[in-house]
């Protein structure tokens, strides 16, 4: 490499190595993301409310969404939207629903359970199931997967959250 | 700086005017070291790109977190995550350098792009294990376990637990297998089938690894940006290695229908191969180029071979030249005339095309004859050069070894250029024969006096090299210290 370059590429590289490492320094308790292409959400995100009880677990139930989109008047509208992140005893759940109307096309694990090797091992093939069965139901009413009780119930509750926010139901 | 007399930087050769087709060579010489250093830069900055937004993604998304503030355990699983990040973007680049990359050729030359592959999966390889060992360890603790018994307890539950791992757990296994097999072939203690094969199982443990990265890795599906990121960097070199190293080799050989037409004996264990085919004037090669040679006879179809052009592609014709090495060129010697051949190539940078200075100096040593024989036809034939402005030093052992003599005497006298026949034993330390009495004793200091003594303007060439690797780096430096910059100093290494 020439000189001007090595030395442009290694000012922006530190520059932005650096950036990163602060700005992670500090995460946000939920994934926030800018909006993707083809949808039609707009607004500031928010970081979700979550709660940890003694047991370290939190019902998501009329709670607010980390993320919501879509203006309401244009129907039909598609876009995606972020359920809360749902702390249980393993680690965080946090789901993400991408919608076309009032149908739900795909859910994305934004984060699983993460605690060991082992529950990451569990939620990791949890997760195709859960999905699988909530594109069948189009709902968060979906059976837990056996050996992965508390995955399932925190994935059901950012699921609802999710489905909730984007008026799916 | 006092510009050397018959140097032409830049600036000047593109104000000159084309006076002769000297000055036209250098002037297209300076344009391609311009767009090689322009395209040199693109790529490196492109790897290294690749390297920062990896990074960069894995720190914002929580790294540099986990990291600062985490217990031993959620530190020991964040270098987990940010080795087996960057080790992967190593192996890409790596299968990128080995993709025959026209671009990559001819900025750096397939030689030097492969060393720069050993390089980086010597450090790969380690990557890999660190990143193995800090995750069964991280997770150990989170989970624990006892310190000695917990890894073992969480290496069996990590790989038992899903598929995805235990595909991961035979990619780490299969990688330091080629590993340890290249440290072997590069101490010669291993045929070069043999590790090919194995090397090949790279793409398996490649493939094997991206299940365990989106089921498991956070950080390849953090976002559908990240994700397609990662994606895409998995189709270009996927796609790269499918048409550079597989379907552009087949088309271009059924294209031209190269087939053997004669072997000639060409002097004590050395044969040239003479190679007709379709169309060979569009074919895009020069001198000094070689090709991946695979005759179609049972025993060399699975082996292809490196072998330099030994003449300056006519358009009608090619030439290989191949010195019994004991392993399968002694077989070139029966093929029969006819027999099809499926060529990889022309590959190299050891050409004419960044030439900007006048005068020109030649080495070989041994069988590295070969392409700087191509390269002597080729500034010979295309009037590229001034009467005399060549200097060819040919280094052999033995006088029996000089293969082409008569040849390259033709082709230096007929324009007045210079030859110089080194044979004699080799000495160590020193490139040059053993010194005549009278002389400067060989060594360091007096292979650089014996050079300028015998071509008083040394520092004024553009050198070409080839011969063993211990032989050229001796050469190398006698260059260099004689004056000549590094970067007019051109070699092809045979052996990689």
């Amino acid at each position: 490499m020439r000189r001007a370059t090595t030395a442009a590429m290694a000012l922006a590289g530190s520059a932005a190595i650096g950036a990163a490492w602060v700005s992670g320094l500090h995460p946000a308790p939920t994934v926030a993301l800018g909006p993707q292409a083809g949808t039609t959400q707009s607004g500031p995100a928010q970081p979700g409310p979550t709660t940890s009880g003694p047991t370290g677990r939190t019902t998501a139930k009329g709670k607010r969404p980390a993320h919501q989109g879509g203006t309401k008047s244009a129907a039909p509208r598609s876009g995606s939207v972020d359920g809360p992140a749902v702390d249980t005893q393993y680690g965080a759940v946090q789901v993400r629903v991408i919608y076309s109307g009032k149908h739900i096309t795909n859910v994305v694990p934004l984060h699983l359970t993460d605690s060991s090797g082992r529950s990451v091992a569990i939620s990791a093939d949890a997760a195709p199931v859960l999905r699988q069965e909530a594109l069948a139901a189009q709902s968060a009413h979906i059976d837990v997967v056996s050996g992965a009780t508390y995955t399932s119930e925190a994935y059901q509750q950012s699921l609802q959250a999710a489905i909730d926010a984007a008026h799916l139901a | 700086m006092v510009p050397v007399s018959n140097t032409l930087s830049p600036t000047q050769l593109r104000r000159g005017r084309p006076a002769d087709p000297t000055r036209a060579s250098l002037r297209s010489g300076a344009r391609f070291r311009d767009w090689r250093a322009r395209a040199g830069d693109v790529l490196e900055v492109l790897a290294l790109l690749s390297l920062v937004v990896i990074v960069v993604e894995y720190l914002a998304g929580g790294g540099s977190h986990d990291l600062a503030s985490g217990n031993a355990g959620t530190i020991l699983v964040a270098v987990s995550r940010v080795t087996g990040l960057v080790a992967m973007d190593l192996l890409l680049i790596e299968m990128l350098l080995a993709a025959r990359i026209p671009w990559v050729d001819r900025v750096y030359g397939m030689d030097r792009a492969l060393k720069a592959h050993r390089v980086l999966g010597r450090v790969t390889v380690p990557l890999v294990l660190v990143h193995v060992l800090t995750l069964v360890f991280g997770y150990a603790i989170r989970d624990h376990l006892g310190p000695f018994t917990g890894p073992f307890i969480e290496s069996f539950q990590l790989v038992t637990g899903g598929d995805d791992l235990l595909f991961a757990a035979v990619a780490t296994v299969l990688l330091c297998i080629v590993a340890v097999t290249s440290v072997s072939i590069a101490r010669r203690k291993l045929s070069y089938e043999w590790w090919h094969v194995v090397h090949l199982s790279v793409y398996a443990a490649v493939a094997l690894s991206i299940p365990h990265q989106f089921s498991m890795g956070s950080d390849f599906t953090r976002s559908t940006w990240v994700q397609a990121w990662w994606i895409t960097l998995y189709v270009v070199v996927a796609a790269s290695i499918l048409w550079w190293r597989i379907l552009l080799p087949i088309r271009r050989s059924a294209y031209h229908r190269l087939r053997v037409s004669r072997v000639v004996p060409q002097g004590a264990g050395v044969w040239s191969v003479w190679v007709r085919g379709r169309h060979l004037d569009r074919l895009p090669v020069r001198a000094g180029q070689y090709f991946s040679w695979r005759f179609a006879t049972p025993r060399l179809l699975f082996a292809a071979h490196p072998w330099s052009l030994s003449k300056a592609p006519d358009g009608r014709h090619l030439r290989l030249t191949v010195r019994d090495l004991g392993d399968h060129s002694r077989e070139l010697r029966a093929i029969r005339a006819g027999t099809p051949i499926l060529v990889e190539g022309p590959y190299g940078a050891f050409t004419t095309e960044s030439r900007t200075r006048a005068k020109v100096l030649l080495l070989a040593a041994g069988i590295g004859i070969t392409p700087v024989r191509a390269l002597l036809e080729e500034l010979v034939r295309q009037r590229d050069v001034r009467p005399g402005d060549i200097t060819v030093i040919y280094r052999a052992d033995h006088e029996s070894q000089l293969t082409f003599r008569s040849e390259i005497e033709h082709l230096v006298s007929r324009h007045g250029h210079r030859l110089h026949l080194l044979v004699g034993p080799p000495v160590h330390g020193s490139w040059l024969p053993a010194a005549a009495p009278g002389e400067t004793p060989s060594g360091r200091a007096g292979d650089v006096a014996r050079l300028r003594a015998s071509i008083p303007d040394v520092a004024e060439h553009e050198a070409y090299l080839c011969g063993p690797n211990g032989w050229m780096r001796l050469v190398r430096s006698s260059l260099h210290e004689a004056g000549i910059p590094t970067d007019h100093i051109h070699d092809e290494r045979f052996s990689w």
